[in-house]
């Protein structure tokens, strides 16, 4: 019982934990197709240690916008949320995809799809366990 | 419409010059075999500068062991090369079997005092509290830096007898001058970037006003410090930028372009800057505070972003310029594959030098292993040190030395070296080329992303640190 609480909280934390590598690394593979050379000159400029310093860092200030898209996210997926409150959500949604349109940021698109694929599996899993 | 209004602030800043002005010249190797006679000139031509322009006695200067008794420049006796008695002793103990190599004083008058640290830092800690209110104060190094591993903000420059002084060291002796002053540094030197710091981030609208010009940045070495004798192939970060201070190069040649953009007749330091960033074929990225903090700036979420052109940015003029000048392309694919192109050529050259190196060194330990059988106690830096020692020993171990069949392939392998490294330096200044399009398509990027972005602060302090380069000047 215990363990399957702890199941219950940890899967998604990892989950949450996980996305901006991901995401990064979904990037670096459209980065190549695309001939990023913002990002090239990054990593010639840097050493290792300094790119993943700077990476672990980036990676802290994504956390609060993956776990507030999350529960965006979340709440438009969940059948049982209160209409204002989805609809609420959806705006933010909205708001979240145009900001990354207009500043052109990919990383924020790429979080975005990962977020939602995340959510999707994740509340589809505790859709199984419930039943 | 942001940049307009910064280009028209640069046109109608008043102009810079100060009675006011002050200058720290610092130059000088670290160590005899680490103090290049291109140092030395440079030193002794931005002299010349000074005392044209008329700041005789308005500036200090500090270089290698000083008024101190001694030699602290290294050069090559091109007559003496390998006609010298002592050539194949020196071919075997040098690094890379370098020879011709000589010694002798810097030919600097009226020095102001060595550079070793402990008296340069209270020269400079003393010099920087008399200094005046509203002063303005230029800082220039000539000489080698070094690079904390552990801490790029740390890197340091290299002084004489082998001591460092680092960049919060350098801060704590700048920190002496008034809060009415400006303070502009130009740094030449390997891995100058981490001299970012200076500025204090986080407090830049604050007084003293700090600004500066970086010749790479904190993990890249520059260009400069060979042994190179010729001045007509001297490509460094100070050969060009006071070239475009001064109108003309060292030589007294006009420039065939005039670097003064605003055309008020003065060339500021920040469009001496911008004039070695479209001109220079060297391998240095050089850049500014200014550019350095866009960079900074860089929220994570535009990081990994793909780079529009903003076209009408001057970062974007710069690219353009560049591109033109190299017969590069602007487009992301073909920039792209010259960028891998020219790579690979470099990482294939960065080898066969490599393997040079080992192989000379390998011959040079069988040598010397030989040479001691022989005449045990026999040292290169013995004799240095000595320099009245009885030479008939050397000399025999000299003529020892060129007997042996390995002495011949060092040679041979060493000439080889040379010829690498020169074409290495060629293929580098042409990587490095490519990469500044890239760094100015990218800037030209940041600045638009940073006037939408950016808090009022953030634009204050950005706006600060480009009044301050733009107001300095000869």
């Amino acid at each position: 019982m215990r363990g399957q609480k702890i199941k219950k909280y940890i899967i998604p934390v990892m989950v949450v934990f996980s996305i901006y590598p991901i995401s990064a690394a979904v990037l670096i593979s459209l980065g190549w197709l695309f001939d990023n050379q913002g990002l090239q000159l990054i990593i010639d400029e840097l050493t290792r240690r300094q790119f993943i310093l700077l990476f672990i860092s980036d990676w802290a200030k994504s956390l609060p916008y993956i776990l507030v898209l999350s529960c965006i996210l979340y709440i438009i997926r969940n059948k049982n949320s209160n209409l204002i409150i989805k609809l609420i959500s959806i705006t933010m949604a909205f708001l979240f995809l145009f900001f990354s349109l207009v500043i052109q940021t990919h990383m924020i698109a790429a979080l975005f799809l990962c977020t939602y694929i995340a959510v999707y599996f994740l509340s589809q899993s505790q859709y199984k366990n419930s039943k | 419409m942001k940049t307009i209004l910064i280009i028209i602030g640069m046109i109608l800043s008043p102009t810079a010059f100060s009675q006011n002005q002050n200058f720290w010249l610092i130059g000088g190797g670290n160590k005899i075999t680490n103090s290049q006679e291109q140092i030395e000139k440079n030193v002794i031509w931005l002299e010349k500068i000074l005392n044209a322009k008329g700041y005789n006695n308005k500036y200090k200067l500090y270089y290698g062991i000083g008024e101190n008794p001694g030699n602290d420049t290294q050069y090559i006796d091109q007559l003496e090369s390998r006609k010298n008695e002592l050539s194949a002793l020196q071919a075997v103990f040098t690094k890379n079997a370098q020879t011709g190599i000589s010694y002798r004083r810097h030919n600097l008058t009226n020095t102001d005092g060595g550079t070793q640290k402990k008296t340069l830092l209270s020269s400079l800690t003393n010099d920087f509290k008399s200094v005046s209110n509203n002063s303005e104060i230029t800082l220039i190094y000539n000489g080698h830096g070094g690079r904390n591993y552990n801490n790029e903000t740390e890197n340091y420059l290299k002084l004489w007898g082998d001591t460092k002084m680092t960049v919060s060291e350098l801060s704590t002796a700048l920190a002496n001058t008034p809060d009415s002053s400006i303070i502009r540094f130009i740094l030449p030197q390997c891995y100058s970037g981490g001299f970012y710091n200076l500025i204090n981030p986080g407090k830049i609208i604050e007084n003293p006003r700090i600004c500066g010009f970086m010749s790479v940045s904190e993990t890249k070495e520059a260009e400069g410090c060979t042994l190179e004798t010729n001045s007509e192939e001297f490509r460094d970060y100070t050969t060009y930028f006071f070239a475009a201070l001064n109108n003309a190069d060292r030589n007294g040649k006009k420039l065939i372009t005039n670097p003064d953009i605003n055309t008020d007749e003065k060339v500021s330091y920040r469009e001496a800057h911008l004039y070695t960033l479209k001109y220079a074929i060297s391998k240095d990225i050089s850049r500014s505070t200014s550019e350095v903090y866009l960079e900074k700036w860089l929220p994570w979420y535009l990081r990994w972003s793909i780079i529009s052109d903003y076209t009408d940015s001057h970062y974007w003029t710069i690219a353009k310029e560049v591109a033109k000048h190299n017969s590069l392309s602007l487009g992301k694919a073909d920039l792209n594959e010259r960028y891998i192109e020219m790579g690979d050529i470099v990482n294939s050259q960065r080898s066969t030098t490599k393997n040079l190196e080992k192989k000379i060194a390998s011959h040079q330990k069988t040598i010397i292993k030989k040479l001691k059988d022989k005449f045990p106690g026999m040292n290169l830096k013995l004799l240095r040190r000595q320099p009245d020692a009885d030479l008939t020993s050397a000399k025999k171990a000299n003529t020892y030395i060129i007997s042996l069949p390995d002495y011949k392939q060092l040679i041979s392998e060493s000439d080889q070296y040379k010829k690498a490294r020169i074409n290495l330096l060629e293929r580098e200044r042409n990587l490095a080329q490519i990469n500044k399009v890239h760094r100015f398509k990218k800037l030209s990027w940041i600045e638009k992303m940073f006037f939408r972005f950016s808090s009022d602060k953030e634009k204050n302090e950005y706006q600060a640190l480009l009044d301050c380069e733009n107001t300095g000047s000869l």
